[in-house]
């Protein structure tokens, strides 16, 4: 029986992909949510400029913290060259109390945004943070990855590279 | 052919047929032997969306056969999401399966964490206006409980007012029907104030209707029941630079909102998560029926590739009898290639103290990266003159890095279980950004696990684990 459900879900999940691999098919969905500040950041509008990075991590995911440290380098090597980088903390109502001081204390210099009723996580369909994509100028997912393990950020920035590259072709 | 299969093959097949939007998804898998005792859990899902536009239609099929030994299911398969959306500028409406938080979670919270194998969704409508100055949340249906398929009906509603983009004001107010209680209505008042310099934040919930505690302001009565319950919250941020306070207060009293297996709200609770294995197996379960407490929390940089976080929290039941408190400092350093981190702290409950020291290191070799994390834990009875000592030792070895191999030890003088040392394998693989997996082998000592800030018990495992996932769409 499981077996037969597991062969089926397969079957889906491959024709799925088959029949999703049309260019119109990687863009990534639209979403707005509440940054730090106050105010209301919506993809859409951030598009066009250069790549941009969406992480989703949260303050009690010790790996997250990690990764970010490695991004806020590639942000400033990459940041005047029009990299975005856009961090997203999944911290629900229990512990969004801490997220202003982790990104001060830690002088992460990009775009904080809340996404506490983890509409954005559900959007992207992340299970556990981190999970980090890359977006092209245009909003087309480039490259996507869950957990963070030494060595993510250095083909991350390498992947980020050649689409900069690519842009000022 | 499986009916709920059925349904959703033909879902996204009709859509890629005859639609112009994006399919997305993801299927996962997760099955475990345990050799001592020749049980097994296998667990799967399959979730599928479609979006066109501002529309977005999706279904989540999920089987327990049977559920991880830690997971809140047992055995049971179902298609429990369906939904449909529409998402605009400023509107959002949802009719299905959604979950939703109300304020910081003193009256409502209807999430779901896989990792623990736990889901409280409503399945109704859901509602929400969001311009400039206001915001209106509006939902009706039913929530579900832990089982995921008994039910009490629910309407809610939260709004928020926004004359500034530094303050912001509400309320909202939940009404249901309990089979075990006769609880039927609770509300909140809540408002938050935002400056470079503070963030304030302070939450009131009470029994009764959300305008009987206007009515209670100016002196008259807002419930005239004894057992009325109410809840407080407050956290206040300060920065001086780089440099963060966090202060938190709270202050619970019959305000659990359950119903047998379904559960309404889910307060912060304010005690930390670590990402420990030996420090994180203590957390505190929250009590919203009878706890009052506080935590200040410290972080700041130190140098220029350091830095030191440092906590105190204390929960207490109201009459003053302590159920849990924690110190701790955690300071993380960068020297050159070397990332490292120390730990130490001490957590106390109401029948032992733990008093912890750990030590992280990260290191890069050529193309690999190697991590080590050893821990140590001595554990005193607080009502009896004994003790116990805990190690544990976690390696890991990234390589390339889309692959991992971790082993995890650990050991123990406590006499609480048959086994006193414990070891395991794990290997993780991702293969293009759609597909990954890992393979356990070994055993795993029991105890709390936590996600999110919730945490679960989980038993004893030895025996081998296999999980896999896999994305398609995008």
């Amino acid at each position: 029986m499981n077996f037969r459900i597991t062969l089926f879900c397969l079957l889906i999940c491959f024709t799925s992909q088959a029949l999703a691999l049309d260019e119109d098919g990687k863009k990534a969905p639209d979403f707005s949510l509440p940054t730090l500040d106050g105010e209301t950041f919506r993809l859409s509008e951030q598009l066009g400029k250069g790549p941009v990075l969406l992480n989703f991590w949260a303050t009690w995911c010790g790996p997250c913290l990690r990764e970010m440290k490695k991004l806020k380098k590639v942000y400033q090597r990459h940041q005047d060259k029009g990299l975005q980088i856009v961090s997203i903390s999944i911290d629900d109502q229990k512990t969004v109390s801490q997220v202003r001081g982790i990104v001060k204390s830690r002088r992460f210099p990009f775009t904080v945004l809340l996404d506490m009723n983890h509409e954005a996580k559900r959007l992207f369909q992340v299970a556990n943070p981190p999970y980090t994509i890359l977006l092209d100028k245009d909003g087309t997912i480039i490259y996507m990855h869950e957990g963070y393990r030494e060595g993510d950020v250095i083909s991350l920035e390498e992947k980020i590279i050649s689409l900069m590259e690519n842009k000022s072709e | 052919m499986n009916k709920k299969i059925f349904t959703i093959l033909l879902f996204t097949g009709s859509l890629c047929l005859f639609g112009q939007g994006q399919l997305n998804g993801s299927w996962y898998l997760e099955s475990g032997y345990q050799t001592d005792k020749h049980e097994n859990y296998f667990e799967q899902g399959l979730d599928v969306n479609f979006r066109n536009g501002n529309w977005l239609v999706g279904a989540k099929f999920e089987q327990f056969d049977p559920a991880k030994p830690q997971s809140l299911m047992n055995e049971d398969q179902g298609l429990w999401h369906k939904y449909v959306s529409y998402k605009s500028e400023k509107l959002h409406v949802r009719l299905g399966s959604f979950y939703t938080t109300f304020g910081r979670g003193l009256t409502l919270k209807a999430y779901d964490l896989q990792t623990i194998g736990l889901d409280r969704r409503i399945q109704g409508i859901l509602v929400e206006y969001d311009q400039k100055y206001m915001k209106v949340k509006a939902l009706g249906g039913k929530i579900y409980g832990t089982d995921r398929n008994t039910e009490n009906p629910i309407k809610g509603v939260e709004w928020t007012f926004k004359p500034f983009s530094f303050f912001n004001f509400g309320g909202s107010q939940v009404q249901t029907e309990m089979q075990y209680s006769s609880e039927t209505m609770w509300s909140s008042v809540f408002g938050e104030l935002n400056f470079s310099f503070m963030n304030l934040y302070g939450e009131h919930a009470f029994d009764g209707e959300f305008s009987s505690s206007f009515m209670n302001i100016f002196g008259e009565s807002a419930s005239d029941r004894e057992d009325a319950g109410t809840a407080d919250y407050v956290a206040v941020n300060f920065f001086l630079g780089s440099i963060s306070i966090l202060g938190e207060w709270k202050d619970y009293e019959q305000f659990g909102k359950s119903d047998n297996v379904v559960l309404y709200n889910d307060p912060p609770t304010m005690v930390q998560e670590h990402r420990f294995i030996l420090w994180n197996r203590h957390g505190y379960v929250l009590n919203a029926w009878d706890e009052v407490g506080f935590s200040v929390k410290l972080d700041t940089p130190v140098a220029e590739d350091g830095i030191l976080t440092m906590q105190h929290n204390h929960t207490e039941l109201h009459s003053d009898f302590p159920v849990f408190e924690e110190s701790y400092a955690i300071l993380e350093w960068e020297f050159e290639k070397l990332e490292s981190a120390v730990i130490a702290g001490v957590q106390e409950d109401f029948s032992y103290q733990h008093k912890n020291l750990g030590f992280e290191f990260l290191f890069p070799m050529g193309n690999y990266h190697i991590g080590f994390i050893v821990e140590a834990q001595r554990r005193e009875s607080i009502w009896v003159d004994s003790f116990d000592e805990s190690q544990a030792l976690t390696f890991d070895f990234t390589f390339n890095p889309n692959h991992i191999l971790s082993l995890i030890a650990e050991h123990t003088t406590a006499d609480d279980s048959d086994n006193q040392e414990w070891v395991g394998l794990k290997y993780g693989s991702r293969w293009g950004k759609n597909f990954e997996c890992s393979v356990f082998l070994g055993s795993r000592r029991k105890g709390k696990i936590c996600a999110g800030g919730v945490c679960v018990y989980t038993p004893e495992f030895e025996g081998f684990e296999v999980a896999g996932k896999y994305r398609f769409g995008s």
